[in-house]
């Protein structure tokens, strides 16, 4: 019984977030997005991401990002849409993500773990230190690493 | 430090008052006097009052929980004048850094000059925290106290690979 419905579970993912064959364990290959609410956080100009985009939230010690293997651009934007902004009270707009292999996070000793809610794709990068300064040091490295992504509403208003 | 002086523009008579002087005239002599007045300031005048300005609308704009569209702290206070502080401290010679806010409530100062050096720096109360990525394998990170002056470490680096030639 649990496994029929583990497998209807898993179909319903398949037909509505694409989201079956994710495998349970984040490979070093996957990429990984976080999204970006705030304009100070990078420099579209430029290209950059500043450290502060992948730094830990102090209440969860956890950094929220997207798994976002063999989604295209058009379906990563829409779980921004939907699944960041919808889900805010002042609805702000994701204005840009910032991508990185996750082996990036790996090398800094840091974990990434699925978290599938609120969607099967988030997962949280874990392990943060409770050191402040080892902490800016990590995020200094994924933001070196990352691969800015400007949404495309955002880059031309 | 660079300091931008020059000549009083076009040889105008900056004293010329008095009788016969008409509104426009003074007008143009009040403008050029604050020309002249920003010309002879030194040149990181300029981007420290730009940066200042920056941290205040940083701290205007992030006084709400959640301004990151996560679990951001508002930007505190303290923080607010601890990086007005060190701005003040900064020296002159050096490339402009960016202000950006952080979750835990603080503001940081961004160096970054291609892919190879980054330097971030975050002061709040008494405390200065830092990361660096200078060439390709050099790091550093560490914690230091802040009073009056900013630490050796800091101003080392800023001299070594953010100074404006």
């Amino acid at each position: 019984m649990i496994d029929s419905l583990r497998r209807f579970w898993r179909f319903l993912l398949s037909i509505f977030v694409g989201a079956d064959h994710l495998p349970d364990r984040v490979l070093p290959e996957e990429p990984v997005s976080r999204f970006i609410l705030d304009k100070d956080q990078f420099r579209q100009e430029r290209g950059f991401i500043y450290p502060a985009a992948f730094l830990p939230s102090k209440k969860t010690a956890n950094t929220s990002v997207y798994r976002v293997e063999s989604l295209p651009e058009t379906r990563i934007w829409q779980l921004a849409e939907k699944f960041v902004t919808a889900l805010r009270a002042d609805k702000k707009p994701v204005l840009a993500r910032a991508d990185i292999k996750a082996k990036t996070a790996f090398h800094q000793d840091l974990a990434i773990q699925p978290d599938r809610l609120p969607h099967p794709r988030h997962a949280n990068i874990i392990n943060s230190p409770a050191d402040r300064p080892a902490q800016k040091a990590k995020a200094l490295e994924l933001a070196k690493n990352a691969k800015l992504r400007v949404r495309p509403e955002a880059a031309s208003s | 430090m660079s300091t931008c002086a020059l000549p009083r523009p076009f040889g105008f008579p900056m004293t010329q008052t008095g009788v016969g002087v008409s509104k426009e005239s003074i007008d143009i002599k009040a403008l050029l006097e604050e020309a002249t007045r920003s010309f002879s300031l030194p040149a990181s005048f300029s981007w420290r009052e730009s940066l200042m300005t920056k941290v205040e609308e940083i701290f205007e704009r992030c006084v709400q929980a959640g301004w990151d569209g996560y679990d951001a702290e508002p930007i505190s206070f303290d923080s607010r004048l601890a990086t007005l502080k060190a701005i003040a401290l900064l020296p002159d010679n050096i490339v402009p850094p960016d202000a950006v806010p952080e979750p835990a409530g603080e503001i940081s100062l961004e160096w970054r000059s291609g892919n190879d050096l980054l330097f971030s720096l975050t002061v709040t109360g008494r405390t200065l925290i830092y990361a660096s990525i200078v060439g390709g394998h050099s790091r550093q990170h560490g914690e230091e106290q802040f009073f009056d002056r900013l630490p050796k470490t800091v101003l080392e680096i800023l001299a070594q690979y953010f100074c404006r030639r």
